[in-house]
C-alpha cells in the first residue's frame, strides 16, 4: 500500500525567471498551463517527512486544453539537502538524475482528467528532515509529447513506492 | 497569466465609483513591458477633471519607470522609481500618505526591491477615477503590456508590508484590502473579478486579452500529510449517541 506524502497544487508552485507554464484560472480550477513547444518548468519545496525511507512516486494529475490525440511526457528531478551538506544554495543547484515518465494517449476529451505515475528512481538520495525540492517539466523535446496546445497540470501527489 | 494591454486599442481597466482615498492608499502590482511606449501608464488615481493625478507610469526617455504625481494643480513631477527592460517583468508598489509617497520597484531578474521616498504638495485630492493599463484623462498614454496581481487597500501600508508583497499574487496583507486583481482567470471577465469580495469589478475599454505574465507564485505552501492518518473505525451506535467519522492519528513513527 502507498502513503500520500504530500499534495502540490498550482497555488503552491515556484516559477524560474524564464519558461514558466501559466498560472491561470480554468473554470474556477486554479491550473499550471505547459506549453506544446516550449519546455516550461516549475518547482516546489517542501521538507520530507519524518518516517520517509524512500523511494517516491509523483503522481501527476494534468488535463489537455484542446488535443484529444498524441502522447505526452514529463521531466520530474529531484533536489534533496541534508543539515550539514556542502551545496552552495546561493549559487547553485543539485538536482538528481531526470526521472521521465511519459503517456502514449491523451484523453480523447479535452478537458478529461488523467493521471501519470513516475517512480523518483533517481531521488537524490533524500532522506526524512532534507531540504526538498521537486522541479516538473513538461518534456516538449520527448519524441512521445506530441499532443498540441497546452496541457493544464492539476496536481502532483507525492507519495512512498512502498 | 496576464492582462495584455494594447496601445493602438486603448484598452483600459477602469473604476470611477467607491474608490480608495487619494490621500491614504496603498496599491501595488505586476507588469511586463512589450514595448516602451511614452508615459505608458500602468496604474493610476486621478481626480475630478484629470487636474491631478499619481501614476505609476514609463518615462518619455522610455527605460525607466516613474511616479509622475501632481497634485497641485501644477506642472506634473517625475520622480524615477525602476529601470524597466522589455519582457522582463517587474513589481511596482506605492503607499501614500498625505504627502508623504513611497514607491516601490523590483526587476524579476533580481530579489531585491528598491524603494524612493517622495515628499508631496498637495492633500485632499478627491479620485474620480482609478485605472490599470492607461489613464482615464490621458487616452494616449495606455501600457502597451502585461498586467497582473493588482492589489490596492484603503491604508498605507508599512515599507516591510509592501516589500512582502513583491513576491506573490495573493495578498501577505489582507487587512484593509479594498480590492484584489489576481488577473488569471482563463476568461476576460474572470480577469476583472475582484477577489477580495468587495466586489470591485473593472469596467473595460475594449476587450484585454490574456497573455503570459510574471513568475509569480500565488504564495500558498504544499500540503504535508502526516504519515499514519487514518479514518477511525465508527463506535457502536449508542456509545455516543452518533456516528464518530473523525481522524485518529495512528503513530507519528
Amino acid at each position: 500500500m502507498t502513503t500520500p506524502r504530500a499534495v502540490l497544487t498550482p497555488f503552491s508552485a515556484e516559477f524560474p525567471a524564464s519558461n514558466f507554464p501559466q498560472l491561470m484560472v480554468v473554470n474556477e480550477r486554479p491550473v499550471l498551463a505547459f506549453d506544446a513547444t516550449t519546455a516550461e518548468t516549475c518547482r516546489w519545496t517542501l521538507m520530507v517527512p519524518a518516517g520517509f525511507t524512500g523511494p517516491m512516486s509523483a503522481i501527476i494529475s494534468y488535463m489537455m486544453a484542446s488535443a484529444t490525440t498524441g502522447g505526452i511526457a514529463f521531466d520530474v528531478s529531484v533536489e534533496a539537502v541534508t543539515d550539514g551538506d556542502a551545496v552552495d544554495l546561493d549559487a547553485t543547484t543539485s538536482f538528481d538524475t531526470t526521472n521521465t515518465g511519459t503517456v502514449a494517449t491523451v484523453p480523447g476529451t479535452a478537458g478529461h482528467i488523467d493521471q501519470l505515475t513516475i517512480s523518483l528512481t533517481n531521488g537524490d538520495a533524500a532522506a526524512a528532515a532534507d531540504y526538498y525540492r521537486i522541479s516538473v517539466t513538461r518534456a516538449t523535446a520527448n519524441a512521445s509529447d506530441t499532443a498540441t496546445g497546452d496541457l493544464y497540470l492539476l496536481a502532483v501527489a507525492l507519495q512512498d513506492a512502498a | 497569466m496576464a492582462v495584455r494591454f494594447v496601445t493602438a486599442d486603448g484598452d483600459l481597466y477602469l473604476r470611477t465609483a467607491s474608490l480608495p482615498s487619494a490621500d491614504s492608499y496603498s496599491a501595488c502590482g505586476f507588469a511586463v513591458v512589450n514595448n516602451f511606449n511614452n508615459f505608458s501608464i500602468q496604474f493610476e488615481i486621478q481626480a475630478t477633471g484629470g487636474a491631478r493625478w499619481h501614476s505609476i507610469e514609463s518615462s518619455d526617455s522610455v527605460t525607466n519607470n516613474l511616479l509622475e504625481y501632481n497634485d497641485d494643480s501644477a506642472s506634473p513631477t517625475h520622480t524615477t522609481i525602476g529601470t524597466m527592460t522589455v519582457g522582463t517583468p517587474f513589481f511596482w508598489g506605492i503607499t501614500k500618505s498625505s504627502g508623504t509617497v513611497h514607491c516601490f520597484y523590483r526587476n524579476f531578474t533580481t530579489n531585491v526591491v528598491s524603494q524612493t521616498n517622495i515628499t508631496t504638495a498637495g492633500t485632499g485630492m478627491t479620485p474620480a477615477a482609478m485605472t490599470v493599463g492607461g489613464s482615464n484623462g490621458f487616452t494616449s498614454e495606455t501600457m502597451d503590456g502585461r498586467a497582473c496581481g493588482v492589489r490596492v487597500w484603503d491604508a498605507v501600508l508599512t515599507d516591510a508590508e509592501m516589500i512582502r508583497e513583491a513576491f506573490s499574487l495573493s495578498p501577505r496583507r489582507f487587512a484593509n484590502l479594498h480590492g484584489w486583481w489576481p488577473m488569471i482567470d482563463a476568461t476576460e471577465s474572470g480577469c476583472r473579478t475582484d477577489y477580495s469580495g468587495n466586489g470591485k469589478t473593472w469596467s473595460i475599454t475594449n476587450t484585454p486579452a490574456q497573455e503570459q505574465g510574471a513568475p509569480v507564485p500565488w504564495g500558498a505552501s504544499p500540503i504535508i500529510l502526516p504519515h499514519g492518518v487514518v479514518a477511525a473505525a465508527p463506535p457502536p451506535i449508542g456509545t455516543l449517541g452518533q456516528w464518530d467519522m473523525g481522524l485518529r492519528i495512528a503513530g507519528w513513527w
